[in-house]
């Protein structure tokens, strides 16, 4: 079936790339496999329509509002396992950027996706704010706030480009 | 390096081995593929028999028509707008989906409206909709104008942008037949001065669940206006209300006042 082997390549090629950006958001691996996972689900059923020059870009938008959603509905981090994994997932990995992600974890959920979005991504505000479904306005506003905890979280003297 | 360099690497760091396989995500995704097909046939099952009931209880509480009327009316009157719909071959949607790919869409969003101009246009829109809370957002932009409008079944918004295009106004709207996912060409009237307004079928957003309705306004001075109404407050991104805000006749109202007030 044409349709599967399209989609099997592209998760092939983009599964690891959509668990790193929710990584980024969420900071759990555990929670990034499962939101990556679900928006993987959610463009299967959308395949057909999708065109594939703006696959990579709806995943990424699913993934952000995935996790938008989770914090929104203070989401339960708890969840029952039928069988233990084989391995760690749940924040055990290495992670050389842990300074990074715990600073980023201080700032607040949808501030957290508009710096992902605009920085790690480094998506225009005008596509950031098509992406959070937001007025640029207030993707501005997000960013500037989002930057300043983030910077104090972080520890580094302010020293920074603007957030427009 | 500063904080945002810092964040420009994010990605690129070690990744655990996955434990999702792409047969897990197959299963799931045709799982949700059947239940979405199941649930649009419940759903068209659900629609023709409520306006079945709908029309045959209208009947049923209509008084006996005098013996010289030929023409009681119909059962069920619609209020839609009697726009005709541009004349070209409807397109074919993609797969299995109800929705074609927009094409031509209009440049706008990029330019400030002004201040008074957007006062005016709220105050109109409030003379629309005389029953229903419009609310003006707190944080306003020029270039993305964006209200609230609500009533007792939950807010929706509307939100207007502004951009500039080449050629005549028919030549513009042409262009923007396909200018949302609609398979289906829009309706269009043309005023005396030579404004045309094109307006949209109603489409789902798949990700929020929410709806939308688009409206684009091309003015002989070669600006146009995107007008969109949606079930979603200003700062929701899932749907907050059943319905659209506006009944298409409301909406549509909104195009001769954006010619009117700019």
């Amino acid at each position: 079936m044409r349709r599967d082997e399209e989609f099997s390549e592209f998760f092939t090629s983009r599964f690891d790339w959509a668990r790193r950006t929710a990584y980024a958001l969420c900071g759990d691996w555990s929670e990034a496999e499962e939101i990556a996972q679900n928006a993987f689900v959610k463009a299967y059923a959308k395949w057909p329509s999708i065109r594939r020059e703006t696959a990579e870009g709806y995943v990424r938008t699913i993934v952000t509002r995935v996790f938008l959603d989770s914090r929104r509905r203070g989401r339960d981090r708890e969840r029952p396992v039928a069988d233990l994994p084989e391995y760690g997932v749940g924040g055990g990995f290495s992670d050389p950027d842990a300074k990074l992600n715990a600073a980023l974890q201080q700032v607040a959920p949808k501030q957290r996706a508009a710096l992902v979005l605009r920085f790690v991504h480094d998506l225009s505000i005008e596509q950031t704010a098509a992406e959070l479904g937001c007025s640029v306005g207030n993707v501005k506003s997000q960013t500037a706030r989002g930057l300043a905890t983030l910077r104090e979280a972080y520890g580094e003297p302010v020293n920074s480009e603007s957030a427009s | 390096m500063n904080i945002e360099d810092e964040l420009r690497g994010a990605l690129d760091v070690p990744v655990p081995p996955p434990s999702t396989t792409l047969d897990d995500v197959l299963k799931r995704g045709r799982r949700r593929v059947l239940t979405q097909r199941a649930g649009a046939m419940l759903g068209v099952a659900a629609v023709v028999a409520g306006i079945g009931f709908g029309a045959m209880t209208i009947n049923l509480r209509k008084p006996p028509a005098p013996a010289d009327d030929v023409d009681y009316g119909p059962a069920v009157v619609l209020h839609d707008v009697e726009w005709p719909r541009v004349q070209v071959a409807r397109r074919t949607p993609v797969g299995s989906e109800s929705a074609c790919a927009p094409a031509g869409e209009p440049n706008v969003g990029q330019d400030p409206q002004g201040a008074e101009r957007l006062s005016a246009w709220f105050t109109r829109l409030q003379g629309v909709v005389p029953e229903m809370q419009v609310t003006a957002p707190e944080q306003r932009n020029d270039f993305n104008y964006q209200v609230e409008v609500g009533d007792n079944l939950g807010p929706g918004k509307v939100r207007r942008e502004r951009g500039f295009f080449d050629g005549s106004p028919l030549e513009a709207a042409n262009a923007a037949v396909w200018a949302t996912g609609s398979c289906e060409p829009p309706q269009r009237m043309t005023d005396a001065n030579g404004a045309v307004y094109q307006l949209y079928d109603v489409r789902p957003d798949p990700e929020s669940g929410a709806i939308s309705q688009t409206l684009y306004v091309f003015l002989p001075d070669r600006k146009v206006f995107r007008v969109q109404q949606l079930n979603l407050g200003l700062t929701s991104t899932r749907s907050t209300r059943p319905s659209l805000p506006l009944t298409q006749e409301q909406f549509a109202k909104l195009g001769p006042i954006i010619a009117e007030v700019g």
